[in-house]
């Protein structure tokens, strides 16, 4: 009860959010996810993995997945430029980098603003967004990206280890 | 200001932890009828020892049950009562709860205290209903309160000639308690000292909560040098019987009036101490090593500095390629500094390599509980034969055997060794024999797990693989195949699942965790005679020779231990079978053959111009069809579950030089694919 309610609060207060741009949409991540972010550079690639995993690179000695939103999403073209950026995620207790066309903000989003998402067609499950919210008149895609990454879907994680 | 006592949690735990697998190995030999005061005192001290940091820091429950527990081990070792097996059950049982007790704690788990007060129930039984004459009253005097004791210690001559040293012993007594020495000069030579000899006497007063035969204990290697009085004492210890033979006499010196008694009072320690010399406890001999020689160091600061000295190798062969493209007069001085860089780096992988190696006996050591509780379970007698326990291999690795040996180990237990009647009927001996044995070959270890008993029997493992469609009704089924098929998934031969094994796991399991460490798995048997499995491992999962090789744009790595031979096919060595694929002749033998980039979806070069590598694993061949072979390299492997996921056919990753990741192939799932054609493409 008493980290429902903390958590409770922390969103009346606002959490920050990082802010990143897929396709023509700003999506939103918990910017505590965040570890860093990178240019994007080759990763070796893994056979027989879904196309949205671009497979690993070397970061300081780890070996670190590399998976594209923008395949997951289903976006029409994914450009690999010098504006194309890897989101380092620290999502339970592993480091996952995503590629994303650009990064834009951090920014507050105070939790009144966030409204439950409509049903979307396209690529992205509804049951991954926290909601909706507009920030100085922009739309906002707010992403529960820890479900997300850890979900079946994505088969980042074993599913033993996902059970844990 | 008050001290936070969650800094001493860590080592009170693993302290604990080991002192009760000590505690449990103890009682296995107390139950194997072994009753020295040093094995009593041993098990005493270690609860002792839990019981007291268990109150001090913070965890009454385990303090107050520890404590219990502590009485009856006083009891016992006063020979209050007698450790008959039941004795043995209750007392192992207690060892079991208080490490389940610490596990809970460790994990911030509320204490269980029905369990405390079941066994507490128990533990009084036997304090009372066991009631009997005390056997040796003499065992061990009580430390009632602080004794303080005179003792006149005077060294033979030719003291220092076994390699004794007076500072020790006298450092032993001081810790334990307070100490005041005083020599006697009086024996000094005016004229023709030698310094190899010892002129000196001392008087040492020592005020101490400990027992008059712990003192005594000290003095135990050099009693037959030396003449050793004792005086005083607690008021506890002054009151004992100090009669009985089983007693160090108080003077333990070699007296020259007292020759005899003390010669083979001094034979008999040296024997009690040996025996128990394999032990890692500290408890008997206090001139051993003290146990803060030893570290407890977390698992993953090995790991980052296993991680720290593999990107040092990996930044060294970038330095070595920046050199390379400097001009020659540049690089001389260089070179020389960068060999030398080299050498060290080595120095250094070997050393920390050196850190994560442990004995097998870490694997080895539950076995003889397991065996006794499932002899217990099912009325089968089996002696447990440990060799080779002291060979070393990667943490890591000996983590991951635990759980195929306890398999293989109850396997044995529940398929192979028969009931002793059976075996009377067939002619053995009643008790049957299990042995573990390790021992290094090579680069690698070897581990055996063999029984004695009934053998596998080829007709029943034909009948299950015909019921699993694994062969046909009419197909012959040869002593190789039938000791493959008993490794394939839901194959048992047990005619009912039953508590000792039959978990739902069976030798597939144990295969593919064997094969998780790139090991290999073998049965030989022979029926009526018996089984051996034999586990063939790496050392080490840290670092592999490994072979290059290379697939459009992309390389691979080949583990060189599975590398057979690599030949470019000749025209017409190639050819295709319908649905079986490619199939490679090679001296007449025909492989099955892979190409690499039709398995990994890359663009490779055609049968014809590539180079078949010939790899092995579990027995079975393949050719791996590759594009070119870039050259030999030792690797540092590395995960890719650590934030990924096991991928097929793959092992691992590494980086090279460059900084690139590369991955490693992992041959027995790839020799496996071949096998069972679902996997392939």
């Amino acid at each position: 009860m008493q980290t429902l309610q903390a958590a409770g609060e922390a969103a009346q207060a606002g959490r920050e959010y990082l802010s990143f741009v897929l396709g023509d949409a700003q999506y939103c991540i918990d910017i505590l996810k965040v570890q860093e972010i990178r240019t994007y550079e080759q990763p070796t690639r893994i056979a027989n993995t879904p196309a949205f995993i671009k497979g690993v690179i070397n970061l300081r000695g780890n070996i670190v997945p590399i998976v594209d939103l923008r395949v997951k999403f289903g976006l029409a073209e994914s450009r690999y430029d010098s504006q194309t950026v890897v989101i380092v995620l620290n999502i339970a207790r592993r480091t996952i980098g995503v590629v994303v066309d650009g990064v834009s903000d951090v920014m507050s989003v105070p939790a009144s603003e966030i409204k439950p998402p409509p049903e979307l067609s396209g690529g992205l499950d509804t049951k991954y967004l926290q909601g909706l919210a507009t920030v100085n008149g922009q739309m906002l895609i707010l992403i529960d990206i820890e479900k997300l990454m850890t979900s079946r879907d994505m088969a980042i994680v074993d599913e033993a280890a996902a059970a844990e | 200001m008050s001290i936070d006592l969650r800094q001493f949690h860590a080592s009170f735990f693993s302290e604990s932890l080991e002192g009760l697998d000590a505690t449990e190995a103890n009682l296995l030999r107390l139950e194997g009828g072994e009753r020295s005061p040093e094995l009593l005192n041993a098990i005493f001290r270690a609860i002792h020892s839990i019981k007291g940091a268990a109150g001090s820091l913070g965890f009454p429950q385990i303090g107050r049950f520890t404590h219990e527990f502590e009485n009856v081990l006083d009891d016992l070792r006063k020979g209050r009562f007698e450790a008959d097996p039941e004795a043995v059950d209750i007392m192992l049982a207690c060892v079991d709860h208080v490490r389940y007790s610490l596990r809970a704690a460790q994990q911030e788990k509320p204490h269980d205290p029905g369990k405390d007060d079941a066994l507490l129930g128990r533990l009084a039984e036997l304090r009372n209903g066991h009631g009997k004459e005390p056997e040796r009253e003499n065992a061990t005097p009580e430390a009632g309160g602080a004794g303080r004791y005179r003792i006149r210690f005077r060294p033979a001559p030719g003291f220092f000639a076994s390699g004794n040293d007076v500072v020790k012993l006298f450092r032993v007594l001081d810790g334990m308690g307070t100490l005041a020495a005083k020599a006697d000069l009086s024996a000094l030579p005016e004229e023709g000292f030698d310094p190899e000899k010892c002129y000196l006497a001392w008087a040492l007063d020592l005020e101490t909560e400990r027992a008059r035969e712990e003192i005594a204990d000290v003095f135990g290697w050099v009693e037959d040098d030396c003449e050793l009085e004792i005086e005083g004492g607690g008021p506890a210890a002054a009151s004992k019987d100090r009669s009985a033979p089983a007693l160090p006499p108080a003077s333990a010196g070699a007296a020259p009036a007292a020759p005899q008694a003390p010669e083979r009072r001094g034979g008999d320690r040296r024997k009690a101490d040996r025996r128990t010399g394999s032990r890692r406890s500290d408890d008997f001999d206090p001139l051993l090593q003290p146990r803060s020689d030893l570290l407890h160091v977390g698992r993953a600061k090995l790991d980052g500095l296993m991680n720290a000295v593999g990107e040092l190798v990996i930044t060294k062969t970038i330095l070595k390629q920046i050199l390379s493209q400097l001009p020659a007069d540049a690089s001389g001085r260089f070179d020389e500094a960068l060999q030398e860089l080299e050498h060290r780096a080595r120095e250094l992988q070997d050393s920390v390599m050196s850190i994560r190696m442990q004995p097998m006996s870490f694997a080895f050591g539950r076995f003889p509980r397991l065996v006794r509780d499932l002899c217990q379970a099912s009325g089968k007698l089996v002696q447990l034969r440990v060799s080779g326990e002291a060979s070393e291999l990667d943490s890591t690795v000996i983590e991951k055997l635990v759980d195929p040996l306890t398999h293989l180990v109850r396997n044995a237990l529940d398929h192979g060794i028969e009931p002793p009647a059976e075996r009377v009927a067939a002619g053995k001996m009643e008790t049957a024999t299990l042995s573990l044995h390790a021992e290094h070959r090579g680069g690698n270890i070897e581990i055996v797990v063999a029984d004695d008993g009934r053998g596998i029997n080829r007709e029943r493992v034909r009948a299950k693989a015909v019921e699993l469609g694994l062969v046909g009704p009419q197909d012959p089924v040869g002593e190789e195949q039938a000791h493959d098929l008993i490794f394939s998934p839901g194959f048992s031969t047990a005619e009912r699942l039953n508590e000792l094994s039959g978990r739902g796991v069976g030798l597939d399991v144990v295969r593919k965790n064997v094969s998780a460490l790139n090991g290999t798995i073998k049965v030989e048997s022979e029926p009526g005679r018996g089984t051996r499995f034999v586990i063939r491992l790496p050392l080490t999962l840290a670092i592999v020779d490994g072979m290059r090789v290379a697939v459009a744009d992309e390389s691979y790595i080949l583990p060189l231990a599975s590398i057979v031979e690599c030949v470019r096919p000749g025209a017409g060595a190639v050819r295709s079978i319908a649905q079986h694929g490619d199939v490679l002749e090679i001296r007449g033998e025909y492989l099955p053959l892979v190409s690499l980039g039709k398995l990994f979806g890359a663009p490779a070069a055609g049968p014809d111009r590539g180079i078949a590598v010939v790899l092995e694993a579990d027995g079975e061949r393949m050719a791996l069809l590759v594009d070119a072979l870039l050259g030999q390299e030792q690797v540092v492997i590395k995960t890719l579950e650590a934030n990924y996921r096991k991928i097929p056919c793959v092992a691992g990753a590494t980086i090279l030089g460059e900084g690139r990741v590369v991955l490693i192939l992992d041959v027995g799932a790839l020799v496996r694919s071949v096998e069972s054609p679902q996997y392939q493409n």
